[in-house]
């Protein structure tokens, strides 16, 4: 029996028709399986709304501070670290603990100190810990004109709520428990190129452009980057600069944890043992305080911060 | 000393090219003739004829200020590691350009140092000045602040504050022509050329619009290039030459 021509135009409509339900169909399901967006982060006001006032004048010398605390701050400052090497962009850019999440979430209790901070007491602790340096004494210009530089950033920005991008990208523990040889193959393949083999970082006609990431120009090891935890989430959403989020969490864990087991300056709050200061400050899986990596037992060496 | 080394060299030519006249002897003759020590300069200015190297020159102009006619960028002042990188990548197919990977193939490690070592020594001369100042300013923004909400970061953060850049991955940017950055980073964009280190300039060119390309560029080309680095090859000592005996000096 022969197919007429009515009945080819009928398997036609009906072949057309279900390419098209399938389509939609699909459309649909797509539409709803979709990811919520992730909520869009604050935005803050642009640096071209600095006021021309001394309050504005206060907020400029924060941010030439916060760009270039060597030579802005220097006498607190005792490595080759600056403010924006981890609060990217200045302090604007979310999940790279911007400024703007900042400052709105002190005063705080915050259990490293065990009472409630301020924000400027915060600032000290960048000081003391991710700048191996020396606390700015309360009212000092320069955590003044820190403060400011914070509060002009957060302009707009709800206090007492959790804003998304604020503080670093949190992840999951990763499937494998983060591993310092995996590690290092992430580093050299991904890390090496601007922070060096040996994590000294790069600098160019006298200004450091790439920051080292562990030995003795680095952070110490009570600062916040020298928790794998922080060190993994940051990666995640920033590294390599301009490649953000391209690193699977395994990687970013890894890394971290290749990265925060090296040699780096001593804990501030050494007690004189590294054991006891393991027990009183370091006593978490996110910190290799005390524990040996490649043969090395990490956290020795008197503090060198400037005193 | 040298004029006696040429006619020697002349000499034994002749005899070469008389045996091998049947064949090729004039071209024979040529080469030994003028197989002189390969600088970084000579090959520049004159090419390697024994090789098919053609002169940088021709291409680059005489003082390697580059040239818009053959879309050959600045060489002149530019960092050395980023140059024998570049010749590197050109002979491997990495970076791709007919004109230059045929000129790469022909160069050898010592061929490759010495070039590069010659332009990174040679004066760089910048644009200085910028044609369209808007757009400058706009390239300027971006240059510093990036935008990060689009995941560009600033060009500084790479390629330093003044835009000289860093050891062999990251080169000067400032003085270069605006013709030749903005080509590159459309190629970059265009997944065209692909030497960049972890894709980085492929990543953060593909986010920029073509405006915003161009901006960039006519920035860059109105900083001030590097001061050039003191020659490394070997000073030739100067040729002393009676003085002339009724000169009149000069004042002061």
């Amino acid at each position: 029996m022969s197919i007429g021509r009515t009945q080819w135009i009928t398997i036609a409509t009906v072949a057309l028709a279900s390419g098209v339900l399938t389509l939609a169909a699909g459309y649909v399901v797509g539409r709803f399986n979709a990811r919520p967006a992730a909520p869009k982060p604050f935005a803050p006001p642009a640096m071209s709304a600095i006021p021309n006032s001394p309050f504005g004048r206060e907020v400029a010398m924060g941010r030439a501070i916060f760009d270039d605390p060597g030579a802005n701050a220097h006498a607190f400052v005792g490595n080759d670290l600056k403010c924006s090497n981890c609060h990217l962009g200045e302090g604007r850019v979310a999940y790279s603990a911007p400024m703007w999440g900042a400052y709105v979430s002190y005063p705080q209790y915050r259990a490293k100190n065990g009472h409630v901070n301020t924000f400027a007491e915060r600032l000290q602790g960048c000081f003391k810990y991710s700048m191996n340096g020396k606390a700015p004494p309360l009212g000092d210009p320069v955590l003044v004109a820190l403060e400011s530089y914070a509060y002009f950033l957060a302009n707009g920005a709800p206090v007492g709520t959790k804003l998304p991008g604020q503080g670093f990208l949190k992840l999951s523990r990763p499937p494998l428990p983060p591993d310092y040889v995996r590690g290092q193959d992430v580093y050299t393949a991904n890390c090496a190129l601007c922070h060096g083999f040996d994590g000294k970082g790069q600098a160019a006609r006298g200004a450091v452009l790439f920051p080292p990431v562990w030995g003795p120009r680095s952070y110490n090891w009570g600062a916040g980057m020298a928790d794998i935890n922080n060190a993994a989430g940051f990666i995640k959403a920033n590294m390599p600069l301009g490649k953000g989020g391209t690193l699977t969490d395994q990687q970013a864990w890894d890394v971290a944890a290749f990265i925060d087991s090296q040699p780096r300056p001593q804990d501030p709050r050494f007690t004189g043992d590294v054991g006891e200061t393991r027990r009183k400050f370091h006593d978490t899986a996110n910190s290799m305080y005390g524990r040996s990596a490649n043969g090395t037992l990490l956290g020795q060496g008197q503090p060198t911060n400037v005193k | 000393m040298g004029r006696q080394g040429t006619s020697r060299a002349a000499g034994s030519a002749a005899v070469v090219a008389a045996a091998a006249m049947a064949f090729s002897g004039a071209s024979a003759a040529w080469s030994l003739a003028a197989a002189p020590e390969r600088t970084g300069s000579s090959i520049a200015h004159f090419g390697m004829i024994q090789h098919g190297t053609r002169a940088c020159a021709s291409c680059h102009g005489a003082n390697g200020e580059g040239d818009l006619a053959q879309n050959a960028p600045r060489l002149a002042g530019e960092d050395e590691a980023y140059l024998e990188r570049q010749l590197r990548a050109f002979r491997d197919g990495r970076r791709y350009s007919l004109v230059m990977g045929s000129v790469a193939r022909t160069l050898d490690d010592e061929d490759r140092a010495a070039v590069a070592r010659y332009y990174a020594s040679l004066p760089a001369i910048g644009e200085a000045r910028a044609r369209t100042p808007g757009l400058a300013a706009l390239g300027g923004a971006i240059a510093h602040q990036g935008d990060w909400a689009r995941k560009v970061p600033p060009c500084a953060s790479c390629h330093g504050a003044d835009g000289l850049g860093v050891g062999a991955s990251f080169p000067p940017l400032a003085g270069q022509r605006a013709d030749y950055l903005e080509r590159q980073l459309i190629r970059f964009r265009w997944n065209d050329r692909r030497d960049d280190p972890l894709g980085l300039m492929r990543g953060v060119a593909a986010r920029l619009s073509a405006p915003e390309i161009r901006a960039v560029a006519a920035y860059y080309a109105t900083l001030p290039p590097r001061a050039p680095s003191p020659p490394t090859f070997k000073a030739t000592p100067p040729t002393i030459r009676p003085a002339p005996a009724a000169r009149p000096r000069g004042a002061g």
